[in-house]
């Protein structure tokens, strides 16, 4: 299959500027192009084949009803080098070190950041995610982000910067590792060329960052419990397979309750207590008695339980005050308040739009900046300048002059671009990088994440609802094999 | 274990037990009408029908399905099930219709949809068969399959089945979970036989070897039986070896025994609910004699299928619903034991 060529103000992940293939994906593009269309077709089906049989589905809503679709995963692979990925991690421990450190000021410490200035006290209570109810909360070692997903993109130099945070309930992580279970059984060879770092962990770091913020007096042998909202929800699949992988208990809000703030689940002989509860549900339902009376998701009373300290919830309620993202600009502010240090992998540029001056260059350029609205997720909501027509536009400058608290622009990031197979070739596409961060004891990042790419020529939507797919992301060991293979 | 999962393993026990049962008995009908007039061969077809419509109790949601198309009268179960067409049609739409409750792809469609809620409690493996058979089933060409080859599709769905329960067998911890799906698939298949037997039993007396032999063909039974008594197949007899026979696995005595086991292995303590009723029931069953039983076998019959529902019942009161009925304040919570 044909080298891609560089193109100008995008930056290509496999190939140089020169056009030539970058040393860490020479294996991969060498094993690529040894590939006759007939082989890869043979790949592909095979994948589809296997991704159907074991159900690896996501659910697609509209339409007449939600239709479960295979999950479109591309055959060819992101690679990250060992000295590249070293930095992204020290990156990412030090920017969910600085949240969790801001989450716990906020809820459960003297709001330092605030009282010296540093972060105003309007943007934290103007907060949708803010949430009054897990004020004084204590969360044990301040792990409040126990699952952290952060948004990496490439601008159009290369370079690393975080466009979101994700610290309320990121999915994706059963794909990086049913990807990688699908890339081990389609290209044996290519793996026992490199030292790809392995991502089967996952499950059993998961449940050992769970297990150390247990409430101390339920003793050394925690009862953990995933709590789903259910079947019919989207990410279902991720939830049994983190609650299979970790071997505790898939709960629904119904299989749960509460007495004297003992939270305990209905089993086969009566009630059996629960310490810890990794829930995929919102905080807005999490409760019906303080949160969304209108929820049967939920369990009346958890939250009490929470404050009384018998039962530890991850992630904490109220972290959607630390993605918000208007805070999100403040977030290098808060690693050089907490931590002393220089943020590792900056933001991408971000305007606040009740900045008066800021709004006024926002207002002028809005054509060529991405809008976005702060307390959304997922890509809903966001309008594209220069992609928007003039209606969208003025409708966009409406909503930012109606609540400019409501909405922040960035500059539009052209994210770099991976080879990915377009049906009979591979072609360049638009990928981003959703990397997992685990907070417990220590905080401890994945190696690699979820590499999603726009499958759509030109596109720059990754969501798997709009035409995007995923790759698996391969981060290379410190091993010398990488270097022997360039060599030969 | 969690008392809704413990009850989806039930059910899917059931189910998956059905959808085996009914693709046995579509197959031996089928079979026997090869060489028969078309009438003779409607009714036949029509008898598996009554033998099929049980009464199920399922949960909640399941009800009204189950109890529509299980229950329906006998004219309504006629065009369900495509009588009037043919019966090569008919048994088609009892093996395919995706929506008649009770056919194999609603049966294998509903152990999906109980397995897919214990995602995260059974082996992958079950849950990519389980998958795979259930997409086969629907597809488009499968309906032409059963018309064209039915013997060969038929076949093909036992297999299915019967490597399910080799998967469960071989690569299931045999924990609460699995004895809960156990229990399922043995108080089903108890039902089946029951049915079988009285529906079929009128026809037995002064019948020919080849009804005897289509009843035991139904459960597979034809070639145990033949090992197991050299004398040509009188009705009783029939009937004693599905009743009683204590090693064929398809005999109600014998699911009895299996199910009490894996009650008893549940219970945590003394005798609940359940555990008696079947100890009664199988006791019963096992010690009173057989000729007098004969002498009035429907009533023996109904009797023991009230009594294996009644069994069903108990068991879902006492370990599905039993944290509901829980006086929470003089209920001491166990301390995190994870089971």
């Amino acid at each position: 299959m044909a080298a891609m060529s560089a193109a100008p103000g995008f930056f290509d992940e496999a190939v140089d500027e020169d056009g030539r293939t970058r040393d860490h994906y020479r294996p991969v593009q060498e094993w690529f192009d040894r590939l006759t269309l007939e082989q890869v077709k043979g790949l592909e089906e095979q994948r589809n084949e296997s991704f159907r049989r074991q159900g690896i589905t996501f659910t697609v809503y509209g339409g007449d009803e939600g239709t479960e679709r295979t999950w479109p995963m591309d055959l060819f692979p992101r690679v990250i080098d060992a000295e590249e990925w070293a930095m992204l991690e020290r990156g990412l421990i030090q920017r969910v070190t600085a949240l969790n450190r801001f989450l716990d000021d906020i809820y459960a410490g003297e709001q330092a950041i605030v009282h010296d200035g540093i972060v105003p006290r309007r943007l934290i209570t103007s907060c949708t995610g803010f949430e009054r109810e897990a004020m004084n909360v204590a969360v044990p070692m301040g792990a409040r982000c126990l699952v952290a997903g952060i948004d990496l993109v490439r601008d159009g130099d290369g370079a690393y910067r975080v466009l979101e945070d994700n610290l309320r309930n990121p999915s994706g992580i059963s794909y990086v590792i049913e990807n990688r279970a699908a890339m081990t059984k389609l290209l044996p060879a290519a793996f026992s060329d490199l030292a790809v770092r392995s991502v089967d962990h996952y499950g059993r770091s998961l449940l050992r960052a769970l297990r150390s913020i247990a409430p101390p007096a339920c003793g050394d042998d925690p009862t953990v419990a995933v709590l789903t909202p259910g079947i019919f929800n989207s990410a279902y699949f991720e939830h049994a397979f983190l609650a299979r992988s970790m071997g505790v208990e898939l709960v629904e809000g119904r299989d749960l309750v509460v007495d004297d703030h003992v939270v305990a689940m209905r089993t086969t002989r009566g009630l059996e207590r629960v310490d810890v509860i990794y829930r995929r549900i919102d905080d807005a339902f999490l409760d019906p008695v303080v949160f969304n009376p209108q929820s049967t998701l939920g369990v009346p009373g958890l939250m009490a339980a929470a404050r009384a300290g018998t039962v530890s919830i991850a992630n904490s309620v109220g972290n959607g005050v630390g993605d918000d993202k208007a805070v999100y600009a403040y977030v290098p502010d808060m690693i050089r308040y907490y931590l002393g240090e220089e943020t590792i992998i900056p933001n991408a540029d971000t305007y606040l739009l009740w900045e008066e001056d800021q709004r006024a260059e926002v207002l002028e350029r809005i054509d060529q900046l991405v809008v976005k609205p702060v307390a959304e997720s997922g890509g809903y909501g966001i309008v594209i300048g220069p992609k928007a027509t003039d209606a969208e536009l003025a409708e966009a400058r409406q909503k930012i002059l109606d609540d400019p608290r409501n909405w922040i622009a960035q500059e539009v990031v052209n994210l770099s671009r991976l080879p990915a197979w377009a049906g009979d070739h591979f072609a360049p596409r638009h990928i981003d990088l959703r990397p997992f961060v685990l907070s417990g004891e220590q905080v401890e990042v994945i190696p690699g994440g979820l590499t999603r790419v726009a499958l759509r020529e030109g596109s720059l939507i990754v969501n798997s609802s709009q035409g995007g797919g995923s790759k698996d992301t391969w981060v290379l060991g410190d091993s010398g094999q990488l270097d022997q293979a360039a060599q030969s | 274990m969690l008392a809704r999962h413990a009850e989806d393993m039930f059910w899917a026990g059931r189910y998956l037990e059905r959808a085996e049962d009914t693709a046995r008995m579509v197959r031996a009908t089928l079979l026997s009408t090869v060489a028969e007039p078309p009438a003779q061969a409607i009714d036949r077809m029509q008898n598996l029908i009554s033998t099929l419509r049980l009464e199920v109790q399922a949960p909640a949601e399941d009800v009204e399905t189950m109890a529509e198309s299980l229950t329906p009268s006998p004219p309504m179960l006629r065009s369900e099930a495509g009588l009037g067409i043919d019966v090569q049609a008919a048994a088609t739409r009892l093996v395919v219709a995706p929506t008649m409750a009770g056919s194999v792809a609603f049966c294998i469609g509903r152990t999906r949809e109980n397995f897919r809620s214990l995602r995260d409690q059974i082996p992958s493996e079950l849950w990519e068969q389980i998958n795979e058979f259930h997409l086969r089933l629907r597809q488009d060409d499968f309906p032409a399959a059963m018309e064209q080859d039915p013997f060969q599709t038929l076949d093909f769905i036992r297999v299915s089945c019967q490597s399910l329960t080799g998967v469960i067998s071989s690569s299931m911890a045999q924990g609460e979970g699995y004895r809960f799906l156990v229990l399922g698939q043995m108080l089903e298949r108890a039902l089946m036989t029951c049915r079988l037997i009285s529906v079929r039993y009128p026809e037995h007396d002064g019948s020919s070897y080849d009804e005897m032999a289509l009843t035991l063909r139904s459960v597979s039974a034809l070639e145990a039986y033949q090992r197991a008594s050299q004398s040509s197949p009188l009705g009783s007899d029939v009937a004693r070896f599905l009743m009683v026979n204590d090693s064929f696995p398809r005999s109600v005595l014998y699911c009895l025994r299996l199910s009490e086991t894996q009650v008893e292995a549940l219970a945590s303590n003394g005798r609940p609910p359940p555990l008696q009723r079947l100890g009664q029931l199988r006791s019963e069953l096992e010690y009173t004699d057989f000729d007098t039983m004969v002498a009035d076998l429907p009533r023996h019959l109904s009797d023991l299928e009230a009594g294996v529902r009644n069994v069903a019942d108990l068991v879902s009161g006492h370990f599905f619903r039993n944290a509901e009925a829980f006086d929470l304040h003089s209920q001491a919570i166990t301390p995190g034991v994870s089971s």
